[in-house]
Formats: structure tokens, sequence, C-alpha cells
């Protein structure tokens, strides 16, 4: 299928300034998230259920009403938040 | 004084009066009327021969007007006194305002039931007349203006059947002693009155209480009236006999009526308060009022008991503190004390200069549990912690897992050409390099670190770039705070952000695609608290600053205020969205299990349901209200909107991510 026909996947990217939306064709948009996948880490989610990136080809993508990355979260050690506010990581 | 008429209505004028104008009376007013006509000033004295009241008319033509003026005359000792005429009616009673016809009757209805005085009587009019009388019926009434007239004019216009009403009934005199056992809150409807339009007026008595000494209460007894109207909830139970309490303050009306006469009532209030909440109107049988009291004294003594247990322990922990540094330890709200410091969840907290009766003894008459929670210890402890520092510039202790060293050093520069010495104070926690203001709250995430290490690689980036620092460069620096700057050209308030980014230790200002670099990021961060235009701009402009042209600030201002609308928009947009994806449920002050009152985001796991605060989007197992611990991993400060929505996402997946999610 040529870049022009292919479809557009619009997918957010929840991370540390806040959000942002892309919108790509669907085979950019597949090397784009496993791209910022592999380097920033994060959870994949597809409908709103988390999924295996490397499960994922370019006609999930397609058939995806939403496509959405976000930062990973960790448990605390069970102690108010006001200690916990934010982990400094690398 | 007059009452100005037209001409043509002579005729009607006494016709209205009801006053039945013999065929004579017609003929001399057919012959004031052609007096008139021919426009012939003068006046005419008329009295006409068979009606009720002592009338006499005088015409008096008003130049060029055609209209004709009425007064009436009587030959008496008013009318010489005032020199001008009187309305008079039954031979005592004057008016200086002539009555409108339809009141005539109600007057001297009025008049036959009210206990004349032999004297003479004048009034201005018909309104000061009403309520003179009524005053003298009923006695003076004190309410607002407004229930006053009512009464007023409700009485006046069924004075016909005022000689009927049960006068005994209100009286105020002789019967104190029925009512020696009435709460003064409650009020007893001793007469009421019914008008043709089905209008009633409720007559009711309660007590004024002006003095109590014990048992001993000294009261008057009040009368009060208060009108009802078909379809008002109280109608149908305004009967002489009803008790009623909690009148509305203004109508009067009642909002509890009690239908069973022979109800026992309580004498607390707040008993029929309590049950009444948040109805507009109740009836209360004697059922209902007998379980309502036998709930509200069980639930006075519960919170007597509890009130005494809370007072027991409080004191029991009191003694508990002033053992601490005795060597005693005890538990207390799932913190375990000793003298040096205490533990929480396995963590334990202590410094070698902070001991902890110090810190107890700051919540000295308060131990509930609400106050001496972990988070208000830590706090407090933290406080306290940082003054010691202050004073003996260094100490060393432990937080968790975390160990840490924090010192002050204190440089002096050498003496100016005034002979000033400047001192500068800096704060090194595990060696790095903190603000003054930071310290506590970077010692405050120290819990959240799993061991010394991973605290020190915080620490290293803190002292890179400081907390504060980190957050702008988050979300931006929001010109003139909430509040946005004043444009003095255009006297308005202007709101636009910011957007930093950093680069290689130097911070840029950032808009669209263009960047300036800051010379002095800590001068360009007061327009945080900047209140007008001409400060932004100034700051903006100085080269010493960022060094911009106004050219440059204008599209700064214009991509400021876009982006923020923008940024606004956009999160609004992405809440929604996954709100409406995730069936999320909004929820205001609900009480959980564990007697928390939360508000926030109900998210439906697979595991169990989570209610998302969303201030600081702390997360609790719902409806239980157990907290549960969640931190965002990655070096950011996340806007509160990523982070909730991240959150939702998460905790809608909880099955599937519950093995990095410790917690869950």
């Amino acid at each position: 299928m040529s870049e022009q026909v292919q479809p557009l996947v619009k997918f957010k990217i929840i991370e540390s300034k806040g959000f942002s939306v892309h919108e790509q064709p669907a085979d950019k948009a597949l090397m784009a998230i496993q791209d910022y996948l592999q380097k920033n880490g994060g959870w994949f989610y597809i409908n709103g259920a988390v999924t295996k990136i490397d499960n994922v080809t370019i006609e999930t993508l397609q058939g995806a009403s939403t496509v959405t990355i976000t930062n990973v979260i960790v448990g605390g050690h069970d102690l108010p938040l006001t200690c916990c506010e934010s982990l400094f990581g690398n | 004084m007059y009452r100005a008429i037209e001409l043509d209505n002579i005729l009607t004028y006494s016709n209205i009066y009801g006053l039945g104008l013999t065929e004579q009376d017609q003929l001399h007013l057919k012959a004031i009327h052609s007096m008139y006509t021919g426009k012939v000033k003068g006046s005419y004295i008329y009295k006409p021969t068979a009606h009720n009241c002592d009338l006499t008319m005088v015409f008096t033509e008003y130049a060029n007007t055609g209209t004709v003026y009425v007064s009436v005359t009587k030959t008496d000792k008013y009318a010489s006194q005032h020199g001008y005429p009187l309305f008079c009616i039954e031979g005592k009673t004057y008016f200086k305002l002539l009555p409108k016809p339809e009141e005539l009757p109600f007057i001297v209805a009025l008049l036959k039931t009210a206990d004349l005085s032999v004297q003479d009587a004048l009034y201005n009019d018909v309104g000061t007349f009403k309520k003179a009388i009524l005053d003298q019926e009923f006695g003076s009434l004190r309410y607002s203006s407004q229930v006053q007239e009512d009464f007023v004019e409700g009485c006046f216009w069924c004075a016909d059947k005022l000689k009927d009403l049960d006068r005994k009934a209100i009286a105020l005199y002789g019967k104190k002693g029925d009512y020696t056992d009435l709460p003064a809150y409650m009020n007893h409807i001793v007469a009421v009155l019914q008008l043709a339009n089905d209008t009633r007026f409720a007559f009711y008595i309660n007590k004024r209480i002006y003095s109590s000494y014990g048992t001993n209460v000294s009261y008057d007894l009040a009368l009060g009236v208060y009108s009802t109207r078909p379809g008002d909830e109280c109608y149908n139970f305004t009967d002489p006999g009803k008790y009623f309490s909690h009148p509305d303050d203004t109508t009067k009306r009642p909002r509890v009526i009690y239908p069973d006469e022979n109800s026992t009532f309580p004498k607390d209030k707040e008993v029929i308060s309590a049950y009444r909440r948040g109805k507009n109107f109740v009836t209360v049988d004697t059922a209902t009022l007998n379980l309502i009291t036998t709930r509200w004294m069980r639930k006075q003594q519960e919170q007597a008991n509890e009130k005494a247990a809370i007072t027991k322990l409080e004191k029991k922990i009191a003694e508990k503190v002033t053992k601490l540094d005795k060597g005693e330890t005890f538990t207390y709200n799932d913190m375990a004390f000793t003298g040096d410091g205490f533990e929480y969840e396995g963590q334990t907290i202590m410094d070698k200069n902070v001991k902890m009766q110090e810190v107890l003894n700051r919540f000295s008459g308060n131990y509930s549990e609400e106050r001496l929670n972990f988070e208000q210890v830590l706090r407090v402890w933290l406080e306290l912690m940082f003054s010691k520092l202050v004073t003996n510039k260094k100490t060393s202790g432990k937080i968790g897992d975390v160990d840490y060293e924090i010192v002050l050093n204190i440089t002096k520069s050498k003496p100016d050409a005034n002979g000033k010495i400047i001192e500068t104070r800096s704060f090194r926690v595990n060696g790095y390099r903190i603000n003054k203001d930071e310290v506590q709250q970077v010692l405050e995430r120290a819990i959240c670190f799993p061991n010394t290490e991973e605290f020190n690689a915080f620490c290293h980036s803190v002292a890179g770039c400081s907390l504060r620092y980190h957050k702008l460069l988050a979300s931006g620096l929001l010109v003139g705070g909430t509040n946005g700057v004043h444009d003095e050209i255009f006297d308005e308030q202007v709101h636009f952000k910011l957007e930093l980014e950093r680069v290689k230790n130097r911070n840029f200002l950032v808009v669209g695609k263009k960047k300036w670099k800051v010379v002095d990021t800590n001068r360009l961060l007061t327009l945080g608290n900047a209140a007008d235009m001409t400060r932004v701009i100034s700051i903006l402009l100085a080269p010493g600053v960022v060094g911009m042209t106004g050219e440059e600030i204008k599209d700064v201002l214009e991509g400021g205020k876009k982006a923020l609308i923008e940024q606004k928009q956009r999160e609004e947009d992405l809440l929604k969205t996954t709100i409406e994806q995730f069936n999320i449920e909004k929820v205001s002050q609900v009480t959980c299990g564990n007697g928390k009152i939360l508000s926030g985001y109900v998210v439906r796991g697979h595991m169990r349901d989570y209610l998302v605060e969303e201030s600081k989007c702390m997360v609790f197992e719902y409806p239980s209200g157990r907290y549960i611990c969640m931190v965002d991993k990655g070096q950011n400060e996340h806007t509160n909107t990523a982070r909730l929505v991240n959150r939702f996402y998460a905790l809608s997946n909880d099955s599937k991510l519950a093995k990095e999610i410790s917690t869950l």
C-alpha cells in the first residue's frame, strides 16, 4: 500500500511535560511508538487495554479507536503521598 | 386632602358609595353638573338625604382642567381646628383623607367590633385606622412589616367576622399556667380566621422567655399570626389546637406541624431540627416524635461516651509522651514512638538532634487520631529537625531506608568598602548542595527511595536543577500567577504562560519554534509575581535577563496567551475523553468504610474499584478508603491532568499491571 493511501493513525503520548497527540501513517506510527518505548519505556494501550508492543501490527493500529502511551507508575511503600510526590530516575 | 374626580363622574361617585340617593338628590346633582358644564367657578355644598355616613360634598372647580374636586365637610370641632373638611363616620371617627368607597362597610364593621372609646378619634387615613383599631384589639404586633401588613389587611377584610373570634383563646392574661411545660420553640394555634377567598389567618401563642435560672423560667405569652393560602403545604393543617415549630423567618408559616394534639414535645429543638434537615415542610405525629426522640437520646449518649473515651485516651497518651525520655516506648495510630524517633509501616525515622518528646509536645492538647497521624508527625519532625540543624549546623539520621547527613556551611565575605560583611549559608544533603527552601521537601521524599544510592541520585538531580525549576520546566511560568497581570493601557487582566526549556544546564524561553537564552533565571522567575504589564515588559527587555525586542515581546504575549488557552482546552479534552473511555464517575464528599471523606474519580479496575483524588492524585481503594501509594516513575514533574489520566489507564488495567505496581 503506498504511503499516500495509508490511513493516518492518531496516538497520544502522556509524558513529563503533559501530553502530545501525533498523527502519522500507520507504518510510521508503529515505528515511532516502538522507538519511543524502547528509548523511554512506558506502558502502551490499545483501546484502553494495556498491550505488549511486540504483539502489535499495522492492522492493529489501524483498527484501534484509541492508541496511548503513558509513563510507568510504581508502588510506593504504603506511605502517605505527602512523601511520595515523584521519583527522580535516570 | 381632596379626591379629584372627573366632572362626568359626579353622579358615579355618589352611586358607588352605595348611598342610595333619592330623586331629590339626583336633581341636585344634575344641577351641579350643568353648572360646571358652563365652567362657572364656585362651590356647592350638598348633603345627601339618605346615607349611612355624614357626608357633605363640596364641589370646587379647578381652573381650566375640567376636574372637579370633591371635599367633605362637617361643621364640628375637628373641622374648625384643621380648617379643612373631614370625613366622618358613625359620628365619632374622622378621617383626613377620604376612604375608598368599598372600604366603608368594613370600617363600620370594625368600629362595631372594636371596643371603642367614647372620645372622638381622628385618623389620617384608613390605613392608620386599621392598624390602630387592631392594635387596640390584639396588642402591639412585632413582626416584619410584611407580616404586619398582611395581618392588618386580613383582619380588616374579615372585620365582620372578628366579633365571632374566640377572644378568650387569644387573651394574653391569665393563661401562663397552661403553657408552663410547652418548650419555647413550640407555637400553639388558638384561632383561625378564614376569608372569603379561603385565605386563613392563624393566631398562635408562643412563649417569650426573658429570664432563666435553673428550673425557674420567666416568660411572657406572645401572640403571633401567619397567613396561608390554598396550595401552601401548611394550609390544610392550619386549624385551632394544632402545634407547630420552625416557622419561616419572613412569612412565619410553619415548617413542622404536629397533627396529634396530645404529643409530648422534646425539650431540645435540635431533635426536630435534625429530623427535618433538608426538608422544607414535615408533619410529625406522636409515633414519629417518640421514635426520633429515642434515637436522639441514644445518639447523645453515644457521643458523650465517645468523648469520654477520647479524653481518657488522650490523657493516657499525654502520660506516655512524658515518659519517652526515660526510655519508655508506645504505639499509637500505627506509629511506634521511642525517645529518639518513630517507626511507621516498617520505616524508621530518626535524627540525632531530634527528641520525639519534643515533637509530640507540639501536639499537646490534641492527640486525636485525625491530628496525631503519620503525615502530621512527619511534618512537625521535619520542621524541628531543620530548626535544630540551623542551630547545630550539622545533623545526620535515617529516613526509611535512606541514611542522610546534612551540613550547613556558613561563609563570610571579606569586608567591603563600608566594612560590611556578607554571610552566605549553604546546605549540603549527602554532599549535594540543596536550596535552603527545598531541604525539607527533599528529605520528605527520602522515604520513597529504597536505598541511599537512589536518594543520592535524586539529590544530585535537584542540586543541578532545583525542585522549583523542575516544576517550572514541566508546567511553564504563569506570569502574574493565577490572577494574571494588569495591562495598564487596555485596563484589563491578561493571562499568559511562558514555556521554559533547559538544555545543557542553560535555561531558554520558548515560544513556538523560537528560543531566547535566559541570562538571569531568578529575575525572570519574578514574573510569577508580576502585577502589571510594565514590569513584564521591563524584565523581558532587560539584556541582563532575556534581552528581547518590543516586537518579540509582542509575539511572546500573543503566543503565551494562545498557549495557555490551548493547553487548558487540550487538558480538558484529554480528561473528558479518558473519563468517557473508562466510564469513570466523579464523586464528591463520599464517606468511605474507614471514615475518610473523599472527593474524586471512581475508576473500576478488574481487581477492585479505586478513587483517585483530584488535587494530589492520591489513590484509595473504594469504597474502603484504604490508601494505595503510587508514584510516577521517571524524571518528571507532571501536570496534574497527565498524572490523573495515567492513573486512570493504569488502574483500569490493574490486574495486568499489579506486578509492576506492587502496592496494588
